[in-house]
Order: structure tokens, then sequence, then C-alpha cells
């Protein structure tokens, strides 16, 4: 018996197609683990797999070859989805249910009844801040109504194992929050968390570890500062400066570019570099206005492994 | 179990909310109006025609709306993806498929109650003796509604919406004569009477269900005749079902 929320051994799966069932490989074999209590984040271009990953997971999909298990049951025993929650990508509930009537539908099929699933209803809806929505039909709910709604029906009876497709799409900024907030909060539960988005800045605040999955394949595997390459750089904005006063004070060469717009000298400063060159800037008399990190580094190693890769998702064979 | 019978719940809610109800609605007002048509047209045998109509437009728009919601179910659940939020929970496949079909079956079950009052209110109306095998003609047309969901059902488990529709109408129309094609065998040639004969053996025969007829002629209906058309209609129904679980078993839902 493992002890792995998910465990995946060579999954890979092979779509057919159209009327003469051409192949289309979604997903090449991969193997992961997801630790519980763990958060780990699945990444990729679009059309990666990570939507076919999380489908094989839950047996939505049958995969062409490799096992897949979560806490030791195989995927395709019902009874190893037992305490799991998911949210589907882009879902489309049952429009004619109310959220709580959903809910209620969701509880009991969790195995939830009586007083334990009014209980756990009326607690995902607080959570998720849709009490006052509660009654409405889903068909009247907003993009991000529903979205949180499908999330409620996620942490119903505290599941072991969470798995999100991209779950801050379609949600305003308080919502990308509450999201953030909820996975921050299922792992200090102990729950294990797993999902796949866009959004870099999302895995490197959330995820224990992650996966870049690119064309199928996953290309990293690893915790997030791992992945990260160090070469982050800064960007140093001195304001009423002239491009010569600067040079006089640093000097250019592979960890600082320059630039000048308008009255602004903008400074590309490595990390390894950021503390001399502000000091020397200062002591200079010259006014540091603002210091921020340029781009985002996941953003960066995700850039550079999409470049170098010339794979694609979803080739024809 | 207890996941199963609330899965069934909410398919027979969603059919209320989506209004079925009016199927009730519509045969009230179209075999009231018609009976009335008829009753001034006719003199002779007006009881029989009476009794004869209700019980078949009752059983033409059941029959239609099993077609319609059983060919449909599983189709719509895959297109809207409703299916993923059920199927990933710790339920089956196959106890998924079997709750859609007994949400729809209790949809039915329940329309074809409110018929059957509406019925028997009208019989009352026209001033109608009821015949004694009217009972057992409803019941029939329970066990036509049972076997026919579990064909939609089947057949959607393996292609769409309209293929399925095609081919459960075919087997119904079929089934109608399938006890014809016995008597036709004999009058063909050897190989085309070998397939007559393995067509009446087997399609499903829905005329072994079907107690309008006697209902209309006022005659009785047996005990054994109708656990006859019962038990084929229960046989076929589980044979469909294990066909669809089967199938739907190495299905991808995408
Ligand atoms: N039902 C399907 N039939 C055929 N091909 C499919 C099917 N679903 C996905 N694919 C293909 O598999 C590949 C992976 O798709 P998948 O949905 O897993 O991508 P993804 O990483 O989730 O992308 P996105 O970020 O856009 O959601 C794609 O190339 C897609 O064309
Ligand atoms: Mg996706």
């Amino acid at each position: 018996m493992s002890s792995s929320a998910v465990e995946c051994e060579g999954l890979s799966k092979t779509y057919r197609v159209g009327f003469l069932g051409r192949k289309v490989q979604a997903l090449k074999p991969i193997d992961f683990v997801v630790h519980p209590g763990e958060v780990f984040g699945l990444i990729g271009p679009n059309g990666a797999g990570k939507s076919t990953t999380i489908k094989l997971l839950l047996n939505l999909v049958l995969p062409t070859s490799g096992k897949a298990r979560l806490f030791g049951r195989d995927v395709n025993e019902p009874s190893s989805r037992e305490s799991l929650g998911y949210v589907p990508e882009a879902p489309v509930p049952y429009e004619h249910l109310s959220g709580e009537e959903y809910l209620f539908l969701q509880a009991s099929l969790a195995g939830l009844g009586g007083a334990a699933s009014k209980q756990e209803v009326a607690r995902v809806l607080e959570r998720v801040e849709m009490k006052r929505h509660a009654a409405l039909r889903i068909r009247q709910y907003s993009k991000g109504m529903t979205q949180r709604v499908m999330l409620a029906g996620a942490l119903i009876g505290h599941p072991k194992l969470v798995v999100l497709d991209e779950p801050t799409s379609g949600l305003d900024p308080l919502g990308r929050r509450l999201v953030r907030d909820l996975i921050l909060e299922l792992r200090h539960e102990g729950t294990a968390v797993l999902f796949c988005t866009h959004i870099m800045s999302d895995v490197e605040m959330l995820c224990d570890r992650v996966a870049l999955l690119i064309g199928g394949a996953i290309h990293k595997c690893g915790k997030v500062s791992e992945l990260v390459s160090d070469t982050r750089t800064h960007e140093v904005v001195v304001d009423n400066a002239t491009r010569e006063q600067v040079l006089a004070l640093v000097q250019v060469d592979d960890a600082l570019r320059i630039e000048v717009v308008a009255q602004r000298v903008m400074l590309h400063v490595g990390e390894t570099r950021l503390q001399d060159v502000l000091r020397q800037l200062l002591n200079g008399g010259l006014t540091v206005s603002r210091i921020q990190p340029e781009r985002i580094p996941l953003e960066e190693t995700f850039m550079a492994a999409l470049r170098t890769s010339n794979q694609h998702g979803g080739d024809l064979e | 179990m207890r996941q199963l019978a609330m899965l069934a719940l909410a398919g027979f809610r969603e059919a209320l909310r989506n209004r079925v109800t009016v199927v009730v609605a519509v045969f009230a007002a179209v075999s009231i109006a018609l009976t009335s048509v008829v009753m001034d047209l006719t003199v002779l045998s007006l009881d029989r025609v009476v009794t004869d109509f209700g019980l078949g437009v009752m059983s033409l728009l059941l029959i239609s709306l099993a077609i319609f919601m059983s060919v449909a179910m599983l189709n719509r659940e895959m297109e809207r993806r409703t299916v993923f939020l059920i199927v990933s929970r710790p339920i089956s496949r196959s106890s998924f498929i079997l709750a859609r079909f007994l949400g729809i079956m209790v949809t039915l079950t329940v329309l074809l109650a409110a018929m059957s009052a509406v019925y028997a209110l009208q019989m009352i109306l026209f001033d109608v003796p009821t015949p004694n095998s009217v009972p057992a003609a409803i019941g029939g047309i329970w066990c036509q509604l049972l076997l026919v969901c579990s064909m939609g059902v089947f057949f959607s488990s393996m292609s769409g919406q309209l293929t399925s529709a095609v081919a459960v109408v075919g087997l119904y129309l079929a089934g109608q004569w399938t006890a014809d094609l016995h008597v036709i065998a004999l009058k063909l040639g050897p190989i085309t009477g070998a397939i007559a004969r393995a067509g009446y053996y087997v399609l499903p025969n829905f005329a072994r269900m079907d107690f309008k007829p006697q209902a209309a002629a006022g005659q009785d209906v047996s005990g054994l005749e109708f656990l006859n058309g019962l038990g084929a209609s229960v046989g076929w129904s589980l044979l469909f079902l294990v066909g669809a679980t089967l199938m739907l078993r190495r299905r991808d839902f995408k």
C-alpha cells in the first residue's frame, strides 16, 4: 500500500478522433507523484496535456498505457475517489439546480447524509462567500459565481485530495485571492492539492512542487526553487538623471544594461550586482525612485523551456 | 445504494424542472377533445373507440417521450460535461447509468400514473364502462416503456442521439410485428425464411406487452399472459442495461 496521494507510472493517452480513428497523442508516458498534504502544480502551454493528465487521474478518460493510483488505489476502482474533490476546466453544472441544491447533491454523492450534509453545505457556501446566492438557480449565475460553487463542491467532506483544473479562470481579483487563500488553507489542513494553471505567480506563491508539461511530456519536475533559474534581474529606475551621470557611477557589463526614457534612466541589473549598484547610485547623489523584479522567474524558465523544445501537443500521427 | 437513489431522484427533479409534465396536459387536451369529436360522429361501438383511443394516445406520447429522454440523457451529460461532476465521485460508471435510467423510469411512471388518472376521469365523464383489462393494458404500457428506455440507454452508450433514436424506433416498430415474422418465415425461401425466423427469436416482441386490443375489445387478460409480458420486458431491459454498462466502461468521457 503506497501512501502517495497521486502516483502515476508510464501514464499515456492517445485519443482517437474522427471517423477513421486517427490518433492524437495527447500525453506521452509520464511519471509523477503527489505526496499527501502537498500542493502540486501542473503548468504548460495550451494543449500540453494538463487536462488530459487530470482526466486520467479521475478515470474520466482511460489510459492508453500505464497506471495511475490515488492513495494507493487504482483509479479504475471507484473507491479511489472516496476522498477527492474535483473542479473541471470551465465546468458546466446542472443549471436547473440552485447552488445549494447542487451542493446537496454533491454531498450525497460524497456519502454524506442528513445533518452532516446540511452542515457541510453551509460550511462550504460560507467559505466561498456564496451564501447570499445559494437559492438562485445556477442558470442565473455569472461565470465567477458558478466557479465558486464548483469550488465549494470540491471542498465538501474535507477531502484528502483536491484536483483543480484552472481554478482561477473566470474569477475577478477577489475571486483569485479567494482561490489562493483556499489552496493555502487546504495545505494547512494537510490536504493535497493538484492544480493546473497558466498563472506563474500563483504557482510560485502556492506550490511545493511543479511539473512543467510540454507537448505531452514532463519537461521538468521539482521544487519551485529548483525550477527557477537564479538569474533574476531587477529594473532600477533613476529619475531626473542623464545617461552620463549614471555611467559615471556604474559600469555596464553582462549583468547590467541601461535604457533612457524621457527624464528617466532605467537599469536592468542582475541579482548578483543589485546591492552594489544601488549603493553606488545612492552614494553618487542620485535618487532611485523604483526597484522591481523583472518578469517572474518561473515564467522565464517556462519561456526558456518552450523555446528549447520544439514539441507541440496533440500531433496527428 | 443511497447515492444511487439520490441520483435517480435528481434525474426526476431535472425532468420536472424541464416541465415534462406538460405531456399530461397534452394528453388530457388531445384525448378529451378528440373523444368529444368521435362521440358526435360514431354511434357504433362507441365505448370501444373511447377505451382504445385514450390508451393509444397515452402509449404514443409516453413511448415517444421515453425514446427522447433515454437517447438524449447520456449524450447531453457528455456534451455539457456534467458527467464529470458525478463520475469524479466514488461512483462506478454502471451505477451512474443505472441511476440515470431509474430517474427516467421514475419520471415516466409518475407521468403514466397521472395520465391514468386523467383517463379514468375521462371514462367517468363520458360514461363509458371500464373493461377489466384496462389496468393490464396500462401495466403493459409500463413494460414497453421499461424496454424502450433500456434500449435507448444501450444505443446511446455507443452512438449519437440520432442514430440511437433511429435504432430504438426501428426496433420498436419491428417489435410490433415479430409475431408475424414467424408466420412469414413459413412462406419464404430457406435463407430468407431463416433470417425471418432468427428475427423472431432475436427481436424483442413488443406485442407481448401490448394489452390495448384486449382492453378495447373488453376481453380479459390472464395473469399468466401479463406475467409473460412483464418477464419479457424485464429480461430484455436487464440485457440492454448490462450491454450499456459494458459499452460505457470502455468509453472516454471527454
Ligand atoms: N477529446 C479529445 N479528442 C482528441 N484530442 C484531444 C481531446 N482532448 C484533448 N485532445 C488533445 O490532447 C492535447 C492535450 O489536451 P489538453 O486538454 O490535455 O491540454 P491542456 O494542457 O489542458 O491545455 P489548456 O491549457 O488549453 O487547457 C491537445 O493537443 C488536444 O488537441
Ligand atoms: Mg486544460
